[in-house]
């Protein structure tokens, strides 16, 4: 697209805003007042309504802006990845391979850097690299809780980007049986997708059960050839062969609630399955070679290169709540596989012996089990203060196969403690603090390859990671700050806190090629946790329709770890340089700025985001960092009340513009990005028929079928191009039987 | 209706009593987090730094090479001026020069085999490849090198690709070059023979055939060398596989030589079933039927087929 065109389009969508601002001034305009709410504790809650959900009721949100997107914003915005419906949101960004892998990044953190919570249990297997997404199916997601910024004090180390919490159980339904069945089909990948739930509330139990599954073809890119290092490689059909994949899940959950005279108690107990099989694209394996891409078999198979991910659950949330105490348990166990599987030779593992009797295909194949707990004691006191103190426990057990080596055996339990004081002070003030202290104990096993020397025939041993011991202690803290001016509409928050990191094995004893980026990447033992220092403000008003918020931050962190080129070569076939994990400080800092403008059909809003940072001991910037960007999106729902089409209740229309400026501040060996604008119009429709409200949803998107990289995608070095225009079909029937007994819950 | 009315005016008198407090106020919170941002944004010029850096990556050039580049076909795809054709047993002599704006750091020649075309559809050929991995270190800015790599006598012959890489001091990593070797054996030269005695292929003529039949392929494989030695890796074998008419290629089956203790001089007999999968359309296709001998040496024979119902 022309580089001019770009800032008019931006310029007309706003144009489009001021000429429907008066348009809905002559209409009776209201806030819905539900939605944006300040809590006594300070903390500014961007709010869908009627979402409370019993089990998931936290004591305290100790001064951290929580943006909570709700199931029916979920659904608006969702896209294969549960990412894609959360990186509308300021600060979110996707990290993504091809279509249908994609990671959330936080304020340009991401992986071990950001925590990643369902139903109280944090999500592991993000160690494993970038290459695959989030164990979660975007179909039974019907809660999401953003934190941006550092979570650390109450959820641990990782949390120094900030915290996505997610939500498998269902709002509060009304006692009866509620189903739901919903299909999907996407153009660009010919995706197809079937889920259906059954939900049954009673008196004080109630059961939730849920399974669904999306199957993608090879995924269609605008362009016939892509240039690699010179080469000009051919797309052929303008696929990307091998990018195929099925996607499965299921889970049951049982929920008992009871309330009696000022004290509620409730018990979960759930179970959740997934499984993904999904091709990487043939190319994206080492250098790309025009004979690499021919055609295969058909464009649904999934052929090797593949991978294989699957995540099994259980976890209990427990709590007990009176108008003194709210105590809160969440345990669980999970057990996640990665399977990576290629050909020997490709990975310069050619003469490298493979473990015994396993599936001489299986590059790498990654085990972990967790079993971890989280529990939380408050006392409230006159609802002016409230104290908290909290403890969580982890421990895992890591196992490898395969024939490639990227992580060893090993063994990690951590612990920690906090103490969190909240106090509502007069004139809408409220102050907070803490204290945590953390353990955190890891055992890796001694790792070596067995190689065959090709010339002479004999046994080669190869070691690629010693066994190590250690122990990271870390004390935190965090102090925030919180006023209102509610005649004014203003709010302001100011938060500080420290949070830290031990190193992951993946950083202290990985040695080989990474599968995907074809890197030599190696681990370093003397590495030490890393410190952040980590300040966050937030200023918001709201005047009558409009909101605006700023949200600037700026984070040190002292010994941040991260890849480096060594300057050296690996000594493996077909590898190049050596990445070495390395510790220097480094700075991030930025801003969202955020205005919505809400009428009684129409919405405005407009989302900046603005990230800097920088390595201080190379002074450059920090790999995979997202340029700046906004997005314009303006949506409308009007509903229909035609006498003689009774069964049409609702219409509703989209379109959003999202703007990406060019990646220029880019790392040593990183390619700039070029910015662009990609467009997507979207229409929806709900009916009534009989007590059933199926609703449709149609999306165009790349409606302007802009060629254009994301600088974010793990296929962006290799110059493809992200997907052109498409088309996706939705429909959802939920249907329900209401109890005859009145409600009790 | 009037209550909100009310409200609206208690609303607008409070902001006249209080406006310019409020303005104030607002202005001051704004200018907070403008400072934050400058404080720790803009407080550092990252243009002043980078420029000090070394960002530019060395560059590599191939002068000459003996045996001389050629040009040719290469897993179907046409390759220009990037094969060298090379015996077993001969040295390949590569003239490469290196270059840096500050200062190079290493090279990397890196040699492994193309057997399978890293389709990923096929197993690699057995036998033992020919393998080298040479790190060398470099300085200076300008590096011109002439690396002699000796090809072993006794490895598998067929295409390999040779990779060039470098880097300088600050870890920039140059565009890798890629040439192709064809590599062929220096006492055996001559392909096999192969004799198809199932389908009979009429002179080209193209052969109706029913997708609920099974295509039977059988055959003989000759050679001036014997296909299988007692303890040698390396072995004669089948490559079956078909192309519909935009040239898609589908594996059929991979048969090895072998099993004797020592087939010296042995003809390899082959046979092959498969069953064309139902979702493939009727219409033309072409078979090819490849029979390669112990050193990877191969002949091709092709049959067109008309698959129907």
């Amino acid at each position: 697209m022309n580089a001019s065109i770009k800032p008019l389009l931006i310029a007309l969508l706003t144009a489009l805003f001021i000429v429907a601002n008066p348009w809905a001034e002559a209409k009776e305009s209201s806030v819905d007042e539900a939605k944006v709410e300040a809590e006594v504790d300070g903390a500014v809650e961007v709010e869908m309504p009627a979402l409370q959900v019993k089990a998931q009721r936290k004591p305290g949100t100790g001064i951290r802006q929580e943006i909570r997107l709700d199931q029916a914003h979920l659904e608006r915005n969702r896209g294969v990845t549960i990412t894609d419906a959360l990186d509308r949101q300021a600060g979110v960004a996707t990290l993504s391979t091809g279509v249908g892998i994609g990671k959330p990044i936080l304020r340009g953190l991401t992986n071990q850097r950001i925590v990643t919570r369902v139903d109280g249990i944090k999500q592991e297997g993000q160690q494993w690299g970038s290459d695959h997404g989030l164990e979660l199916a975007p179909f039974m997601i019907r809660e999401v809780t953003l934190i941006k910024g550092p979570g650390a004090l109450r959820y641990g180390s990782d949390a120094l980007g900030g915290v996505l919490a997610f939500s498998t159980q269902p709002r509060s339904p009304p006692p009866g049986l509620h189903l739901t069945a919903e299909s999907g089909y996407q153009g660009q990948n010919d995706l197809f997708s079937g889920a259906g739930s059954i939900d049954w509330q009673g008196m004080s139990h109630g059961v939730t059960a849920y399974a669904g599954m999306q199957d993608y073809a090879d995924y269609a890119v605008p362009a016939d050839s892509f240039t690699y290092n010179g080469y000009r490689l051919p797309l052929l059909q303008r696929q990307l062969k091998n990018t195929a994949g099925v996607e499965q899940q299921a889970g049951l959950a049982w929920t008992s609630t009871r309330s009696e005279s000022h004290v509620e108690t409730w018990l979960r107990v759930a179970s959740r399955l997934y499984h993904l099989d999904a091709g990487l694209f043939s190319g994206a394996i080492g250098a790309p070679r025009a004979y690499m891409l021919q055609e295969d078999a058909s464009r649904r198979n999934i052929a090797i290169p593949r991978q294989e991910v699957v995540h099994m659950n259980v976890t209990i949330n427990a709590g007990r709540e009176s108008d003194d105490w709210s105590l809160s348990l969440d345990a669980g166990h999970q057990w996640n596989r990665r399977g990576e599987y290629s050909r020997p030779h490709l990975h310069g593992a050619a003469g490298t012996s493979t473990t015994q009797g396993s599936d001489p295909e299986l590059a790498n194949d990654l085990r972990l089990h967790t079993l971890s707990f989280k529990g939380e004691a408050a006392h409230k006191s006159q609802g002016r203060s409230r104290a908290t103190f909290g403890l969580n426990g982890q421990w895992q057990i890591h196992e490898r196969a395969g024939f490639e080596y990227l992580l060893p055996d090993y063994q990690r339990s951590e612990g920690g403690a906090f103490l969190l004081w909240e106090q509502s002070l007069a004139a809408h003030a409220d102050w907070s603090a803490g204290l945590r202290y953390d353990l955190a104990a890891t055992e890796t096993k001694a790792h070596a390859v067995h190689k065959v020397d090709a010339q002479s025939g004999e046994s080669i041993e190869d070691a690629r990671a010693p066994a190590t011991s250690r122990i990271d202690a870390n004390p935190s803290f965090a102090l925030g700050a919180s006023k209102r001016w509610p005649s004014l509409g203003i709010g302001s928050g100011a938060h500080f806190g420290t949070s830290f990191r031990p190193p992951h094995p993946s950083e202290t004893v990985s040695n080989g090629v990474h599968h995907g980026n074809f890197r030599h990447e190696m681990g370093d033992t003397a590495l030490r946790s890393e410190y952040g220092y980590q300040w966050d403000l937030l200023l918001s008003q709201k005047l009558a329709n409009l909101e605006i918020k700023i949200e600037p931050f700026a984070w040190l962190f002292k010994d941040f770890i991260y890849l480096a080129p060594s300057g050296r070569f690996s000594a493996l076939p077909d590898a190049g340089q050596i990445y070495q994990y390395r510790q220097h400080d480094a700075i991030f800092t930025g801003a969202e700025a955020s205005f919505a403008w809400e009428g009684r059909n129409l919405r405005f809003e407009q989302v900046w985001e603005y990230l800097w940072n920088l390595n201080l001991e190379t002074k450059l910037p920090l790999p995979f960092s997202p340029p700046w960007s906004v997005l314009t999106s303006c949506q409308g729902h009007w509903p229909l009340a035609f006498a003689r089409i009774p069964w049409a209740q609702k219409a509703g229309l989209r379109i959003n513009a999202h703007y990406t400026a060019t990646a220029d501040r880019v790392d040593r060996n990183e390619a700039t990005t070029p910015g662009y604008l990609e467009v997507d119009l979207g229409a929806d429709f709900m009916m009534k028929w009989g007590s059933a409200r199926p609703e449709w949803q149609f999306d165009l998107k790349n409606a302007l079928n802009a060629r254009h990289q994301n600088h974010l995608s793990r296929y962006r070095p290799l110059n493809l191009p992200e997907p052109g225009r498409y088309w996706a079909l939705r429909v959802m029937v939920p249907f329900s039987l209401p109890s005859a007994k009145p409600a009790h819950l | 209706m009037p209550l909100v009315a009310t409200k609206a005016r208690t609303t607008d008198m409070l902001w006249n009593r209080t406006a310019v407090r409020r303005a104030c106020q607002a202005q001051a919170l704004f200018k907070l987090a403008a400072l934050t941002t400058m404080l720790f944004g803009c407080g550092l010029d990252p243009t002043q730094n980078a420029a000090e850096q070394d960002l530019s990556p060395p560059a590599i050039e191939v002068m000459r090479t003996f045996p001389v580049l050629s040009s040719g076909e290469i897993c179907g795809e046409p390759v220009g001026l990037r094969i060298v054709e090379i015996m077993t047993g001969d040295t390949l002599a590569i003239d490469m020069d290196f270059h840096d704006d500050v200062a190079l750091a290493q090279y990397k020649i890196d040699i492994h085999h193309n057997f399978d075309c890293h389709s990923h559809a096929k197993r690699a050929a057995e036998g033992l490849p020919w393998q080298l991995v040479a790190i060398r270190d470099i300085d200076d800015k300008r590096r011109s090198v002439t690396e002699k790599l000796a090809v072993p006598p006794q490895v598998k012959t067929g295409f390999y690709h040779l990779m060039i890489r470098c880097l300088d001091a600050a870890g920039n990593e140059a565009p890798y070059v890629e040439l192709n070797l064809r590599l062929r054996n220096a006492t055996d030269t001559l392909p096999p023979t192969l004799v198809l005695e199932s389908p009979f292929d009429a002179a080209g003529d193209t052969l109706d055939f029913s997708r609920k039949d099974s295509l039977i392929v059988v055959g003989q494989l000759l050679d001036n060398q014997p296909l299988h030695r007692m303890g040698s890796a390396s072995k004669g074998r089948i490559e079956l596989s078909y192309r519909d008419t935009s040239g898609t290629q589908y594996s059929i089956s991979q048969v090895s030589a072998g099993g004797g203790d020592d087939s010296t001089g042995m003809p390899f007999d082959f046979r092959v079933t498969y069953r064309f999968p139902s979702f493939l359309p009727t219409g033309a296709y072409t078979v090819l039927i490849e029979g390669f001998d112990a050193v990877n040496n191969a002949t091709r024979l092709l049959l067109h087929l008309n698959l129907t119902e």
